[in-house]
């Protein structure tokens, strides 16, 4: 090979390798912030959330799935891809979310898509929370999530056969739940039956 | 052989460095592209009527299942966003506060919460209104509105974003009134 063509594979090589960098990010993004994570049975969460000491993979984590998202002072994310067995969520099965509710000022638990907005349905239902869920004689809640309502428990709908996640929100969390996330107290999601 | 190695690492360099600058750069693209989509929205709201598209307000209609402009939104609050540059002006941001959760919060160029204030950190003036009020500038200011708070934005641009929570269906109306009430002006 002639000194210019040397030269050229050399460039195309460099380029390629910039390329491969760069189309390697997002991967990279997923796999160190899923290393970072904190996990309290299947909800996952990440101490960092916007705030200015989370690392560069931390920080692009967020932009990509939840950006705008407030730092651990004013409010805990913790989501859910999967149910306490760790088989991912799908609109294929029934779940049964509950437990003692949260110790925040204000709690949610809101359904997504794979894309990670909200899923339509005839119901207009994307979420349920403190103000919308009736607690039990022990004092828990109960959210019945699936495509199709099941029983007497809160509706909210799935995606008829594709994959979901659930984000439960903590609004001003009580101070020893921020203090320990992955010892929190947090509910359960019990897949109950598949199609 | 040693060239050869040599050339290898080097090209293993080089895509290191590629994906890092990646890393990097995506939140501050994120928010680009967010922050067009949030500024795009509010001129065809418009009409055409509003001459800016930074340091304005941008209410919101109740996320859905059609909101595509920001991943992940809650369905259970009201946002309003105002895109913002204080290279020139501090920007002036105030609204009223509910009875139930509400925050203001700012968020650097590079996505980072940078402050948070809720309705429960906010008290009532003299004649018992209690209000979002803050200045938000990238240096310390001689003087500010009265009752008014300072905040120093760590860049020069980055976004601003009221929260209103929704409590239940019937405080909505009154909820949405409120949210128009919200403001962002340079000062």
């Amino acid at each position: 090979m002639s000194p210019w063509g040397r030269r050229l594979a050399w460039a195309a090589a460099a380029l390629a390798a910039a390329i491969g960098g760069a189309l390697s990010a997002r991967p990279a993004i997923q796999a160190l912030a899923e290393h970072g994570a904190i996990r309290n049975g299947p909800w996952t969460t990440m101490a960092a959330t916007g705030s200015a000491h989370a690392n560069p993979y931390e920080r692009a984590a967020v932009a990509v799935a939840g950006i705008y998202a407030l730092s651990q002072d004013e409010a805990v994310y913790f989501t859910a891809f999967t149910d306490d067995s760790g088989t991912p969520l799908s609109g294929s099965c029934a779940y049964r979310v509950h437990g003692a509710p949260p110790a925040a000022r204000w709690w949610s638990v809101t359904l997504y898509g794979a894309d990670h907005f909200l899923v339509a349905n005839d119901a207009r239902i994307h979420s349920r929370h403190q103000g919308n869920l009736a607690l039990d004689a022990d004092g828990h809640f109960a959210i019945e999530v699936a495509a199709q309502p099941q029983g007497a428990d809160a509706w909210l709908p799935a995606p008829a056969g594709a994959p979901f996640s659930l984000t439960l929100r903590l609004y001003n969390p009580a101070p020893a739940l921020a203090r320990d996330l992955a010892a929190a107290e947090l509910p359960a999601i019990e897949r109950s039956a598949c199609r | 052989m040693k060239r050869w190695l040599g050339r290898l690492a080097m090209l293993a360099c080089i895509a290191a460095a590629s994906n890092v600058l990646a890393v990097l750069a995506a939140p501050r693209l994120i928010h680009a592209l967010v922050t067009h989509r949030i500024t795009t929205q509010a001129l065809a709201a418009s009409g055409g009527a509003q001459s800016r598209t930074g340091d304005i307000a941008v209410h919101a209609p109740r996320a859905d299942a059609s909101a595509r402009t920001v991943v992940r939104p809650s369905p259970d609050l009201l946002y309003t966003a105002c895109v913002f540059d204080v290279s020139r002006r501090p920007l002036h941001i105030t609204g009223p506060v509910p009875d139930s959760y509400a925050s203001l919060s700012g968020f650097a160029a590079n996505t980072d919460n940078f402050f948070a204030l809720n309705d429960a950190a906010v008290t009532a003036d003299a004649s018992g209104r209690r209000r979002f009020d803050v200045v938000l500038a990238r240096a310390p200011l001689a003087q500010l509105p009265p009752g008014a708070r300072l905040v120093l934005s760590p860049t020069a641009r980055g976004l601003v974003l009221f929260r209103t929570l929704i409590p239940d269906e019937a405080t909505l109306p009154a909820l949405l009134a409120l949210q128009q009430q919200q403001a962002c002006e340079p000062l």
